[in-house]
């Protein structure tokens, strides 16, 4: 059947499914953590799904004033500021020796803690970790 | 009243390589999936596109399984891509992702 200009107009209002990604992949040494943000933004960009990221532990190295000295480090420049456009959140949740290497701007927008985690996760149609 | 006759469908991620114990346990619950008449769609990503010409995944393929692998991977590791899976971008999972009733990953 064709589709009409009527149907093109019309606002889609299905709730788009969430998706959480949980990094906890250290991306100094383990380049599934740039893999896990890559998958991150090219599925987010369709607009089709939620996509939210948390950057568990040694994962929060990926929002660190050093990001881009990292292995595969154009990823997380690239990458994670698109999941954000698109409306998703980059959250961190640095163990202590990570909180060291990242700006206190950065931990206080984007900190999250485990009953806000596992809020999250119950949300989320689908969990991914890394 | 009519039977719901609809397949569901199924949607599986597998990013680690065919040697690791999750590469074996995604493809038990897409033998299972297919055992009970699902739809399975499942899409190798990273380490596991060296796993698209597995004996394993191919036996899988001959019973229904619908078999993505993601041509960057492939491409990072010199993986010519064949005639045994649809290679594509992250597209191909999106539509994964959003299509099927459930989706799981095995990382």
């Amino acid at each position: 059947m064709m589709e009409t200009l009527a149907d093109k107009l019309k606002v889609d209002l299905k709730p788009k499914r969430k998706v959480l990604i949980i990094i906890d992949a250290d991306p100094r040494t383990n380049p599934r953590a740039a893999e896990a943000v890559r998958l991150a933004g090219g599925v987010c960009v369709w607009e089709q799904v939620e996509v939210n990221i948390v950057l568990h532990h040694a994962a929060a190295h990926a929002l660190g004033e050093a990001a881009a000295d990292l292995p595969e480090g154009k990823m997380y420049k690239q990458f994670l500021p698109m999941v954000r456009e698109k409306g998703g959140r980059v959250y961190v949740m640095p163990d202590d020796q990570t909180m060291e290497a990242l700006d206190t701007e950065v931990i206080l927008k984007n900190h999250i803690k485990e009953p806000a985690l596992a809020e999250l996760a119950a949300e989320a149609a689908i969990v991914i970790r890394f | 009243m009519e039977q719901e006759s609809k397949a569901r469908k199924l949607g599986i991620l597998i990013s680690v390589a065919p040697t690791h114990a999750s590469f074996h346990h995604g493809l038990q619950l897409a033998a299972a999936a297919l055992t009970a008449k699902d739809e399975v769609y499942l899409y190798c990503l990273d380490d596991a596109v060296a796993g698209v010409e597995d004996q394993r995944v191919q036996t899988l393929r001959g019973h229904g399984l619908r078999l993505f692998a993601c041509a960057y991977a492939c491409q990072r590791r010199k993986i010519v891509p064949g005639e045994n899976a649809l290679y594509g971008g992250l597209t191909l999972l999106n539509d994964v992702m959003s299509a099927t009733d459930r989706f799981v990953s095995f990382n």
